[in-house]
């Protein structure tokens, strides 16, 4: 690994081609003077950035500058708009010149567009367009490789042999409150080759240990040397066993090749367990393959195989591959998007009060609301009462249980939802299937965080608990949410509202600068509003505060243990917010007097439902929509409001969709 | 990388003329090239408490304002060091130095060894990471540790850049198989060379596939096939080196490999943490590697070590002893002792085992001294100075002077308290580290904005050598 990093620092300088110092001087310079550097040259330093005597080099200092110019720029953030505009040619041509130096440097993410595979930029993509004309056909993502997503792995490895347990965690997963598994945020390299070299040696261990139900694989080991037909048989139950299908002659002949060559050097037990090692390391059983497969159509797109769709089906509603679509996928009944609509609506059926059929499904609301996160937020216990994330976790989880067993206007629902459970979950019962049970007989008196006093009496039958109007409203409001998105010691205000300016306006923000001094300062008999309001209201800052402040504001209604709260600070609490720079008509210049009217101007939006279905399909696709889906998200919009806001619909629509079952083959690209 | 190379051709005449160790280290110091250097870092979970470490007879001032420096000797250790005071000459105290970017709630992790806000994690180098690129070695870096969890491995303190995080194995038996199996004979050796098929048929395997790409997906499988390809690089090197390894291998009680999660037996904690220090000490004596990270559980996994009474040679009843409850524990009694005092106990246990190390360091010859002569020892806690740090400062511990090439050894030093003029930060530690392996730098990790009125670039001027 430290190898593979020094090579590619190597090959990044002596690749680095020469810098294009004339189109800097002919194009970049002008642009800088007639734009920039009335604000930033070195005796104004608006936002303490000079861009004067910037070097044309992308070299460590300058390359992030650059980075931040070629944002700015690109998202007409700057110049701020009561200022002199270039013209979109003027606009382009200079971000030409900085996009073609980022290139040379050859550091990853180095460019935007790199950049734009990444969870977190998916809003980049312009929402008046996704939304607006629709396109003759889609054009989908290219064939590709998936990493298994840990979970995967985890779930099936070690159902291969008996007993196996303890097998190394060797395939990472990005931290943050974003989408967790996406095509492109994964690769295999040595960090993680060498672990899964150690769980495939276990494995293969298992599968011709003495307890091994494969005869066929036990029999390489056995007192004699097997025989070439035994080998042959082993090699197929491997195959079947491991990659799922039965091998090709070529990989027949080259696997027994290699078991030959491995028994000479070491034996025939340590050659049996090398090759069983071999498989177990294939590219095709580590990543997914959505290659495509059949002739091409008039746009160049290919369809998956039926077993890749298969797969992939499995794998956007379980953690395990589904029989039943297997067995679908081999009977040929996975060739039409309306059959793979029909397999899909029957998997999605689930009727059970957990709502555990599709684990999938529970855990996109996980990793879209992040609200889990809240038992990674240290927090000493509250006076007079005790804070257990776990639990409030665990009960808001219900309330998202049975808004995905109704599944009517799921989104809304849990906007604005001010019914909440306390200690109630569903839990599965002997012999009696599964209930809502109490969570906990001992964690009193953590209701604190709803405001119920220490001495509340809890029981099964007043669940969920109705809050009065203008006290709870909806996931946001609920204090696992609130914890979660809340510090060590105080409320999150900045955070909260960029989890709204990007996951229910659509809106984007920059990465925090890392030279920003972002604490809040200390102050008595001050609320905690008016304290950020010291360190955010500098032009500079409030440029991107006030996409997020006024919005996660509103919040300070509560504390950050997540209880209403009328006072801050000895203060009265003022929770007032507004809503602008979101390009909809009905909700900018919005003034609300607090959280619930928040969200229920934001649960009445159409614009945020389209956010909403936009995230879901980055979540199924596991990738950022492009312009190319533009018809698959306005189909998948449809279906959702169609069906009165079933969340159900709205993956059958995704995974029915062409941006889902079909990749696009480069060469034949037209777009 | 030149020494890697070095390494290499040395180890490659030793496969052939079957020299014998001692022999290999004369021969490597003959060569015209600077001395050897090696950094093992022992990061200690949950805290190293300041009063805690301090030797008797030196006062303790709460926040002083001007820099001491004195000699160590003459002042007897406190509980948790005494299995160091040996070594007294060789140690140098460091007190004062603050990480405040880095807080967090119980464990800095990444950041500890980073410095940069906790809640980054592998945010990009650090600095054992940092001194194992200067350094080279077959392996770079090893990560080696004990947690009471039943994991073989965690990612914990290491990173080598942005979302690149290193290894910290934790499975001792694992450890040993992983780095000596060259050295091994028979049956072991074979698995070896049959390893060595196996992973040039992988990367045969994997160059099949990619041809039917391109693109970013063309790219990633290069990942996965430069990683087989650099394996089985680094078996080719290790064969070559049999000998040494064979000479230098620990012997490991296969029983540290059973990891058992309990709250009411044995955890053999220690005893893992021994074997983990003698596949340390083994893996520098063959020339694997020259930068070593030892965690004892450290890192986000785990706040520290917990093991019953009777593992810390306590009297009276025994019972679990978990490292949460003692860092809450000031009014708590465990086993009859207070919660910081089972914290002093687990770590002078943990410090016991470093003094295994170091004996064994120190009966290898090198030039004129021994291998430890050549070593530095840098013993902190990811989680600074307590069970909830506020980090305003860090204690450190370090033994040995790196050959020469810094002024450390029979010193105490207390830099004024946090905000005060000449306040440093283990950034600055950590920066003399790297200058003193020629990598000059003037900042690392992300500065503190509270002390922005401070210059906080530069090494500790006083560790100059």
């Amino acid at each position: 690994m430290m190898r593979a990093a020094v090579f590619i620092f190597l090959s990044a300088l002596t690749a680095q081609a020469a810098v294009d110092e004339a189109g800097f001087r002919k194009t970049v310079v002008p642009f800088l003077e007639s734009y920039c550097l009335d604000c930033h040259d070195n005796e104004t330093q608006e936002g303490k950035l000079s861009l004067e005597g910037i070097r044309p080099t992308m070299t460590e200092g300058a390359l992030e500058t650059w980075r931040l110019v070629q944002e700015q720029l690109q998202f007409a953030d700057m110049p701020p708009a009561k200022k002199q505009q270039p013209n979109p040619a003027e606009r382009a041509a200079v971000l030409a010149w900085i996009r073609g130096e980022l290139l040379k440097t050859q550091e990853p993410g180095a460019l935007a567009e790199e950049k734009l595979t990444q969870p977190q930029f998916g809003n980049y993509v312009d929402h008046a367009a996704l939304f607006g004309q629709r396109r003759s056909h889609v054009t989908p993502a290219a064939p590709r490789l998936w990493r298994l997503r840990p979970a995967i792995y985890n779930a099936t490895m070690p159902r291969l042999g008996e007993r196996i347990t303890g097998l190394a965690n060797g395939l990472n997963q990005n931290d943050g409150s974003n989408f967790k598994d996406f095509s492109a945020g994964y690769f295999l390299d040595e960090a993680a080759a060498a672990p899964l070299l150690g769980n495939a040696k276990k494995i293969a261990e298992a599968l011709t240990a003495p307890t091994s139900k494969d005869r066929p694989l036990k029999v390489l080991v056995t007192e004699t040397p097997p025989t070439q037909e035994q080998v042959a048989d082993g090699i197929e139950t491997a195959f079947r066993k491991i990659v799922g299908r039965a091998p090709t002659a070529e990989e027949q002949e080259r696997f027994g090749a290699f078991h030959k060559a491995s028994s000479n050097t070491g034996g025939y037990v340590a050659g049996a367990k090398a090759l069983l090692t071999a498989i177990l390391l294939q590219p095709e059983v580590l990543y997914r393959m959505e290659l495509g497969a059949g002739e091409p159509d008039e746009h160049g797109r290919v369809r998956l195989s039926p077993r890749e769709t298969a797969y992939a089906l499995s794998y956007a509603l379980d953690d395990r591959p589904v029989d039943r679509l297997l067995v679908a996928a081999d009977e040929g009944k996975l060739n039409t998007a309306a059959e793979v609509a029909a397999e899909v609506r029957a998997r999605l059926a689930d009727e059970s009060l957990a709502q555990d059929r599709n684990p999938r499904v529970l855990q996109f609301f996980r990793e879209y609301f992040h609200y889990p996160f809240a038992r990674e937020v240290f927090k000493d216990a509250p006076e007079g009462g005790v804070h257990r994330p776990d639990l409030l976790v665990a009960d808001l989880e219900t309330t998202v249980r049975d808004a995905l067993c109704t599944d009517r206007e799921v989104l809304a629902t849990l906007l604005t939802t001010r019914r909440f459970y306390v200690n109630a979950n569903y839990k599965s019962v002997k012999n009696k299937g599964v209930q809502l049970v109490q969570g906990h007989n001992k964690w009193w008196p953590y209701q604190t965080a709803f405001n119920l006093p220490p001495d509340w009496r809890w029981n099964l039958t007043e669940q969920p608990l109705e809050f009065l109007e203008g006290e709870r409203a909806g996931l946001l409001t609920h204090p696992a949410w609130l914890a979660a998105w809340s510090g060590n010691f105080e409320n999150h205000p900045v955070q909260r509202g960029k989890w709204i300016r990007t996951h229910l306006l659509g809106g984007t923000v920059p990465d925090v600068p890392i030279g920003v001094d972002a604490r809040v300062p200390e102050a008595e008999h001050v609320t905690f509003r008016n304290r950020l309001k010291q360190a955010t209201a500098a032009a500079e800052c409030w440029r991107c505060h006030r996409k997020m402040d006024p919005l996660g504001v509103t919040f300070e209604r509560y504390d950050h243990y997540g209880r209403y709260q009328r006072r801050d600070a000895g203060q009265p609490v003022d929770a007032t917010g507004w809503i602008d720079r979101t390009g909809v008509k009905e909700l900018d210049g919005k003034r609300v007097n607090g959280p619930a009217e928040l969200m229920a101007v934001l649960a009445r939006s159409e614009h945020v439902e389209q956010v909403f279905v936009r995230h879901a399909f980055r979540y199924f696709m596991g990738r950022n929509e492009t312009l190319g889906d533009t018809n698959t998200l306005q189909d998948a919009h449809t279906a959702y409001r169609n069906s009165g806001g079933s969340f159900r619909a709205l993956v059958e629509s995704l995974l029915a969709s062409d941006s889902f079952l079909m990749r696009q083959l480069p060469q034949q690209s037209k777009d | 990388m030149n020494l890697k190379r070095r390494d290499f051709l040395k180890a490659g005449s030793l496969g052939a003329g079957g020299l014998m160790l001692t022999q290999f280290v004369n021969q490597l110091e003959a060569a015209p090239k600077a001395k050897p250097a090696r950094v093992l870092f022992f990061v200690q979970g949950n805290g190293v408490y300041p009063r805690d470490v301090q030797p008797a007879g030196i006062e303790f001032p709460k926040t002083p304002s001007k820099l001491e420096d004195r000699p160590l000797d003459g002042h007897a250790m406190s509980l948790s060091l005494e299995p160091l005071a040996p070594w007294v000459k060789k140690m140098t105290m460091i007190h004062g130095l603050s990480g405040r970017v880095a807080r967090g709630s119980h464990n800095m992790g990444f950041a500890a060894l980073g410095c940069w806000p906790m809640k980054k994690k592998a945010y990009g180098e650090t600095i054992d990471a940092a001194m194992a690129r200067k350094l080279g070695g077959i392996y770079p870096h090893i990560g080696l540790g004990v947690s009471n969890k039943a994991m073989s491995m965690t990612y914990n303190l290491t990173s080598m850049a942005r979302g690149k995080a290193l290894p910290t194995l934790l499975n001792p038996v694992q450890a040993y198989e992983r780095f000596f199996a060259a050295g091994a004979a028979g049956a072991a050796r074979k698995n070896f060379d049959v390893d060595t098929n196996l992973l040039d048929f992988l990367a045969d395997d994997v160059k099949r596939l990619q041809k039917q790409l391109d693109g970013s997906e063309r790219e990633k499988l290069s990942r996965y096939l430069e990683a087989f390809e650099s394996m089985s690089d680094r078996q080719g090197k290790l064969a070559a080196m049999s000998k040494q390894i064979a000479a230098a291998a620990p012997k490991i009680d296969p029983k540290t490999g059973q990891i058992t999660e309990t709250k009411t037996g044995r955890t053999g904690v220690f005893e893992r943490l021994e074997a983990q220090f003698e596949n340390a000490a083994s893996a520098m004596i063959a020339g694997l590697t020259n930068v070593v990270t030892m965690s004892a559980g450290a890192g986000p996994d785990r706040i520290g070590i917990s093991c019953m009474a009777s593992e810390l040679g306590l009297k009276g009843d025994d019972g679990y002893i978990g490292a949460h409850a003692i860092g809450h524990g000031n009014y708590q009694q465990f086993a009859g002792i207070s919660g910081p005092d089972c914290h002093a106990h687990i770590r002078r246990r943990c410090l016991e085992q470093l003094a295994k190390f170091i004996r064994r360091l120190e009966a290898v010859p090198e030039g004129d001294g021994t291998m430890m002569d050549n070593t530095l020892i840098v013993y902190l806690s990811d989680s600074a100075e307590g069970h909830h740090p506020v980090c305003h400062e860090w204690p450190f511990i370090l033994i040995g002077d790196l050959g020469g090439r810094l002024k450390l050894g029979n010193r105490y030093l207390r830099y004024p308290w946090y905000g005060n003029q000449s306040h440093r930060t283990i950034a600055n530690l950590y920066l003399s580290l790297l200058q003193a392996v020629g990598e000059q730098r003037d900042n690392f990790g992300v500065a503190d904005f509270g002390l922005a009125d401070l210059d906080q670039s530069g090494p500790l001027a006083e560790l100059a050598a």
